[in-house]
């Protein structure tokens, strides 16, 4: 049950798409609702950030400040570059990292009692915000800020975008390392989700993923294949693009959801209970309570 | 790395003494999910959200609240032939009994509760043919709860020696010895027995009917 094959991938992938398309009207309504309550989170936390520098500083010196942040970007050092976009990025996005990561807590509902409700995701959403978002940092920092940082290094470095062999090695590298990274970490959301703390998420995650590492990537890397056919799908099929690019979004990563979620319950099933022996009459007792 | 938790049987009895914990317990629909199914058997969240009318959405939440507390573990996971991974969750104990002291000394709610409860108790003795007054309901409150209280502590002493074999034993075998053993360790504490006997006492100078057996 724990391990893998292709057969067990695909049962993975049908029964994954199978309870999402049950479920797209929760889906859609959640995920709609979700994205207003980030995008206006996203506001709340830029006017957090910035009014308080404009009352401080006033406008005029903010924009200067900006401007010379552009004018000075290339000669910023690696250490000053990271914090700046840990800064920006960080509160900017958390709201809709936090979004991802409840569409986990639908999935857990749908895996283990057959049904979710649109309104379910507000409460995840909000009973697991701060988990969530640590949950979207660390994402973000291992998988993505690396390559964020190399590719800016080698700009740096070199004056200019890199091209031709330079420039496919470093994509080759990116992919391998967002690949790798992100399903190493493909257990965190539901390890979150199923009540661990993010440090506690994170050792499960890598844990499941050393121990069950064909169950884990093989069901990463299907779902990775099934993103790039319905985006090649929205690209390459205008103007039927539009209805493989819904259900990228309202379908597939959903499903994504659903079976990432499905496979962490699978694979931390408590394998090693007591040994107990059964009662071999009808469990009635003798002795009376005291 | 961290293994899966192995899933000890369920004891016998738990006396609660957090006071957070208790307040987890107090909850009516969490109260519910412990004291009416889980403590009788595992269940999954569907079966549960069926049996109490609630989304299972809302009683996942619930379960999570209690396994945080302790007081309810994962105790197996089936897959059903329509893909759903049904996880089952139980008691970690037959028996929750609430620390008294801790009740009484927690804030709001909580200690009104226990107030509440042990005042209901005396006076509910009255359908036994034990008249108590209002002026010495103070008294037999007092009574009982250091009855009870030393009761849980004696209980929840208990050591037992062969955990491995314990832990084999059918549920009905373990809770049978676990009660004849509660009993024979209660007996053997001097201080439970006099406590007792000073709340049999009282019971005896109030008694108006009834209770022939002696």
């Amino acid at each position: 049950m724990k391990n893998s094959n292709f057969e067990t991938l695909l049962e993975d992938l049908r029964i994954s798409f199978r309870f999402a398309w049950k479920n797209v009207i929760s889906y859609v309504l959640a995920m709609i609702g979700v994205l207003i309550v980030a995008g206006i989170l996203m506001v709340i936390m830029a006017a957090v950030i910035i009014v308080p520098v404009i009352l401080v500083w006033g406008l005029e010196p903010m924009i200067q400040f900006f401007v010379s942040l552009g004018q000075n970007w290339s000669v910023l050092q690696g250490a000053e570059m990271f914090s700046l976009i840990v800064f920006l990025a960080i509160p900017l996005f958390g709201p809709f990292l936090v979004a991802l990561g409840a569409l986990f807590g639908m999935a857990r509902e749908i895996v283990e009692s057959d049904g979710t409700t649109a309104e379910g995701v507000f409460v995840w959403y909000r009973k697991k915000f701060l988990s969530l978002a640590g949950g979207g940092v660390v994402l973000f920092l291992v998988s993505l800020m690396p390559i964020a940082l190399m590719s800016i290094w080698a700009f740096t470095v070199t004056g200019s975008w890199m091209l031709g062999l330079p420039m496919a090695a470093v994509a080759a590298f990116a992919v391998v390392w967002l690949v790798m990274t992100t399903g190493m970490l493909s257990m965190l959301f539901p390890g979150i989700i199923d009540g661990l703390s993010v440090l506690g998420a994170v050792k499960q995650s890598v844990r499941l993923t050393r121990q069950y590492f064909d169950r884990v990537f093989g069901t990463w890397l299907s779902y990775i294949a099934v993103f790039i056919i319905f985006s090649a799908l929205t690209v390459v099929m205008i103007p039927l693009g539009v209805i493989a690019g819904l259900a990228l979004v309202f379908l597939a990563l959903p499903a994504m959801t659903i079976g990432l979620t499905r496979v962490y319950l699978i694979l931390t099933d408590n394998a090693s209970a007591a040994e107990t022996t059964e009662d071999e009459g009808p469990g009635v007792r003798i002795v009376g309570g005291v | 790395m961290t293994e899966p938790a192995r899933v000890e049987p369920m004891k016998d009895l738990e006396v609660v003494t957090d006071s957070n914990v208790i307040r987890v317990l107090l909850e009516p629909v969490r109260s519910d999910i412990v004291f009416k199914y889980l403590v009788n058997g595992s269940m999954t969240v569907k079966q549960l959200a069926d049996a109490l009318g609630k989304n299972p959405g809302t009683i996942l939440h619930h379960i999570e609240a209690l396994k945080k507390a302790g007081l309810v573990v994962q105790e197996r996971t089936q897959l059903t032939s329509t893909g759903i991974v049904q996880r089952y969750y139980r008691a970690t104990a037959r028996e929750f009994r609430l620390g008294i002291s801790e009740m009484i000394q927690a804030n709001g709610g909580i200690a009104r509760f226990a107030r509440d409860r042990f005042r209901s108790m005396i006076s509910s003795l009255s359908v036994y043919g034990m008249d108590i007054p209002e002026s010495e309901a103070e008294q037999a409150t007092l009574l009982l709860r250091n009855l009870i209280e030393r009761e849980n502590a004696v209980s929840s002493k208990i050591q037992v020696l062969d955990a491995e074999s314990y832990n084999r034993l059918p549920p009905s075998v373990r809770g049978d010895v676990s009660r004849i053993m509660r009993r024979f360790a209660l007996e053997e504490d001097p201080q439970y027995r006099d406590l007792r006997e000073k709340w049999h006492d009282f019971l005896r100078s109030h008694r108006t009917g009834g209770m022939k057996n002696e």
